[in-house]
């Protein structure tokens, strides 16, 4: 299992964490104003590079960039709307309106990839697990799934193992004789997975699984801290929807590219936003700085 | 009043014969009570008839009564509370997928608060030393934290009575040890009544207080360990399954109830006998090498360390050589390399014949429904090996619902029956009882008189002294020199077997148990 080193952002409770990416996400997808992509993917960015470091962060790019690239590719070769021809290829024209579509497609694809990355890092199993709290059947589900999966990968391989030391493996023979091994293999795993599922079966009920008024644990607490992330979250929402709300940062391509001038309520609107953005990030190097001081004073 | 009762109790599965067979048995509150007996004599199925949520399908008659009341009127909730059940299958068992989860798991069932759960964990992680765990995914723990994590979650009902069956034959003797000495703690500092099942006794009888003899779904005996030795006397058919300790004192000194090494070894030490040397008479063969490793390097993941580092090792035609070593110095992984299903990151792999491997959890082994389907894979006459494995009974039986014992022993069957030069066996006596390792004992002999060889890892040295006849030790990552099996095991302290521990001053080279008692009985 890999170990991600803790923050104050990984500590958070996970609807802090949940929040905090069902709205930028929402947002990117939602929103392809220039200023909300930039913003987002910069202050993505330098989380990711925070929490991962310099050399993470280059794999993340490389793959990012290509991406955007790709996309603002495809977008000038075959997107043809637009009234502003810039020059034809081929007989097909290929328009400004088309360069600035795929511009802000790509960056809004990039900005996603980096966002996952970092969710992907924050999000444990045991997170995701909290926010199903509510539905008990498949929360016990999932972390049963949890369970299984890396010990069938460890079966899977002792079994293919064992066959191939009484040559029966999946590399040994003629293809036909190797087809009949690989069957068996699977085959045995099932049967495996089905004899356990019998034995773990048996455990729960003996364990007293099915009795009525089953209640869910959870090893976390909520605490202060969370209340006033959560409340400080909520803050900024206010402070930048309405700058969404009313098309106020709405963005229009084809036919003709137009981008509205930003009203004060906008720019406000956007700092709040950049600041929600950069929330993780402020919470960890104030954690960071905090920790220091009070390791300062004795 | 007895704690449990069990009256004139039958048990038949469906469409079969009666297990077990008019069984009445008495356990007392607070005891440790063992129920012993051969594989196949019906102790697990009593056991599980303790626990009627676990009672498999079947037909029973008699009267089981907990507590003055029938078993069978208990409800679901007061099993779940009062009595706590642990199967041999550690792996299965474990539901979820952190520890904190495990050990929640059954008083989230229940219903209980959160405080109470969080007291609960808090008590029960501080008990087993286990709070710098709790935290970790249940697949990276080792074998022995999985057993103590079964346990502990066993244990967090607040139980009154807590069955096991078959915990130690599975393990090896480290963690097996381990495992007994908590059961002694949960039995004498928690007061909890804990009940047995189980035919290796080595480290049970110095714990236990009472004990169930079974014999063909028959029982014997019933009440207090000192009665049962008493009983099962020299000429008793059940004589060969007490440890070597209780043996050989009974047989030489006629004192039955000595139950631990250290008593063996003061009656030897304070008798008449004089001090003398074991000649152990070893083949030295001088035939070709069959199997050569040079400067091997291996290592699981590139993060990881070596495992093995530049380790070279010959294997003679015709060697029975035993491997002995600690629970993950890589024993498995040398056998994984030798039999070619795991390449080394470095160093030569050098192999004149063809090789059979019998891995540790024989189950992936079995593609078939049947174990005469198993034997047939390979289009070979396998009359042979059924004679010579005594299969015949197990033919029409589904893999799965073999005995541990069994169950090697089928697979043993199958690997011999690909016709190898060399046998790799790793633990190969797993959960066999005295009779079933003897078989297997006498079929390895017979396949290294017949030219075979044979690389085994054990931690069974009473079975490897009485077929081995090299021997040598995994450690650092690297094999120490082959030695005399005898030899080697004489000069150890630790791995060796019981006999050798009691004779270690007194007679120099006794590690087998039949040489011990020759020696003793020509000089007494």
């Amino acid at each position: 299992m890999k170990l991600n080193r803790k923050t104050r952002f990984t500590r958070s409770s996970s609807w802090v964490n949940f929040l905090y990416f069902a709205v930028i996400m929402c947002t990117v997808m939602f929103c392809m104003h220039p200023f909300v992509l930039i913003i987002t993917g910069a202050a993505a960015l330098i989380y990711s590079a925070y929490l991962k470091g310099i050399t993470q962060l280059r794999s993340n790019l490389i793959i990012s960039v290509s991406v955007f690239l790709i996309t603002l590719l495809l977008n000038i070769l075959f997107n043809h709307q637009g009234v502003t021809v810039l020059f034809y290829m081929n007989q097909h024209p290929i328009t400004l309106e088309s360069v600035y579509f795929g511009l802000s497609a790509g960056l809004m694809l990039a900005d996603m990839l980096i966002i996952f990355s970092i969710f992907n890092y924050i999000m444990t199993s045991d997170k995701i697990i909290i926010l199903f709290h509510k539905l008990p059947v498949l929360s016990l589900l999932f972390t049963m799934a949890l369970r299984l999966v890396p010990r069938y990968k460890i079966v899977a391989k002792q079994i293919s193992q064992a066959q191939s030391g009484i040559g029966q493996g999946i590399q040994q023979g003629n293809i036909f004789d190797r087809i009949r091994h690989f069957s068996s293999i699977v085959s045995a795993l099932v049967t495996y997975a089905l004899e356990n599922g019998i034995e773990t079966a048996n455990s729960m009920v003996s364990r007293g699984y099915g009795l009525s008024h089953r209640n869910n644990y959870f090893k976390v607490r909520w605490t202060d801290q969370d209340k006033k992330e959560l409340l400080g979250m909520c803050l900024l929402l206010v402070g930048f929807i309405p700058a969404f709300a009313f098309g106020g940062l709405s963005i229009q391509f084809f036919p003709t590219w137009q981008l509205q001038p930003l009203t004060m309520l906008q720019i406000l609107g956007l700092a709040a936003y950049a600041l929600f953005c950069l929330l993780p990030w402020l919470l960890d190097i104030r954690e960071e700085k905090l920790w220091l001081l009070s390791k300062g004073k004795n | 009043m007895a704690f449990i009762q069990g009256k004139k109790l039958n048990f038949a599965y469906p469409h079969s014969n009666n297990v077990i067979k008019n069984i009445t048995f008495n356990i007392d509150k607070g005891s440790f009570t063992i129920v012993l007996g051969p594989s196949g004599s019906g102790k697990s199925t009593l056991l599980k008839q303790l626990k009627p949520s676990v009672t498999p399908y079947g037909h029973s008659t008699g009267i089981l009564l907990y507590e003055e009341k029938p078993l069978t009127q208990m409800s679901l909730r007061e099993q779940t509370e009062k009595i706590a059940y642990v199967s041999q299958d550690i792996d299965a068992q474990l539901v979820t997928d952190k520890v904190w989860h495990e050990l929640a798991f059954t008083l989230e069932n229940l219903g209980l608060s959160k405080d109470v759960i969080e007291r609960r964990i808090a008590e029960m992680t501080a008990f087993f030393g286990m709070t710098q765990w709790l935290d970790k995914d249940v697949s990276c723990l080792s074998g022995g934290e999985k057993q103590r994590l079964v346990l502990a979650s066993a244990l967090m009902s607040q139980p009154e009575l807590l069955l096991l069956d078959e915990p130690v034959s599975q393990l090896d003797p480290v963690i097996a040890r381990e495992l007994v000495d908590l059961l002694s703690r949960v039995n004498r500092e928690l007061g909890i009544t804990v009940v047995i099942s189980e035919h290796q006794l080595d480290l049970l009888l110095e714990v236990a207080s009472h004990c169930v003899v079974l014999e063909n779904g028959r029982c014997l005996y019933s009440g207090e360990i000192s009665g049962m030795l008493e009983l099962i006397g020299q000429e008793h058919t059940l004589f060969s399954y007490l440890p070597e300790q209780t043996r050989l004192s009974s047989l030489c000194f006629h004192m039955k109830n000595v139950v631990t090494v250290n008593k063996a070894k003061t009656l030897l030490d304070a008798s008449v006998i004089p001090c003398g040397v074991l000649e152990n008479k070893t083949r030295i063969t001088s035939s070709p090498v069959l199997m050569n490793l040079s400067h091997l390097w291996f290592r699981y993941e590139r993060q990881l360390p070596d495992l093995l580092w530049d380790l070279s090792f010959q294997l003679k035609q015709g060697d029975f050589t035993v491997l002995l070593g600690a629970n993950g110095s890589g024993k498995s992984t040398l056998l994984n390399l030798i039999a070619g299903v795991e390449k080394p990151d470095r160093g030569k792999h050098l192999i004149r014949g063809s090789v059979g491997y019998l891995p540790q959890n024989p189950i992936t082994l079995f593609t078939k429904n049947t174990v005469l389907e198993e034997l047939k894979v390979f289009d070979k006459p396998i009359d042979n090996i059924i004679n010579r494995l005594q299969l015949t009974n197990l033919l029409y039986r589904h893999p799965y619902d073999l005995s541990g014992g069994e169950m090697h022993l089928v697979a043993l069957g199958k690997v011999l029956l690909t016709d190898p030069d060399l046998l790799l066996l790793d633990e190969p006596t797993k959960g066999m009882d005295v009779s079933l390792k003897s078989l297997t004992g006498r079929v390895l002999k017979a396949f290294n008189q017949n030219g075979g060889t044979i690389m085994m890892a054990t931690h069974d040295l009473s079975f490897a002294a009485a077929n081995g006849e090299l021997g040598t030790m995994l450690f650092n990552g690297n094999i120490l020199p082959v030695l005399p099996l005898k030899r080697l095991l004489s000069e150890n302290y630790f791995y060796t077997t019981n006999t050798a521990r009691i004779t270690r001053d007194k007679i120099k080279g006794a590690v087998l148990f039949e040489d011990a008692i020759s020696y003793i009985q020509k000089h007494q």
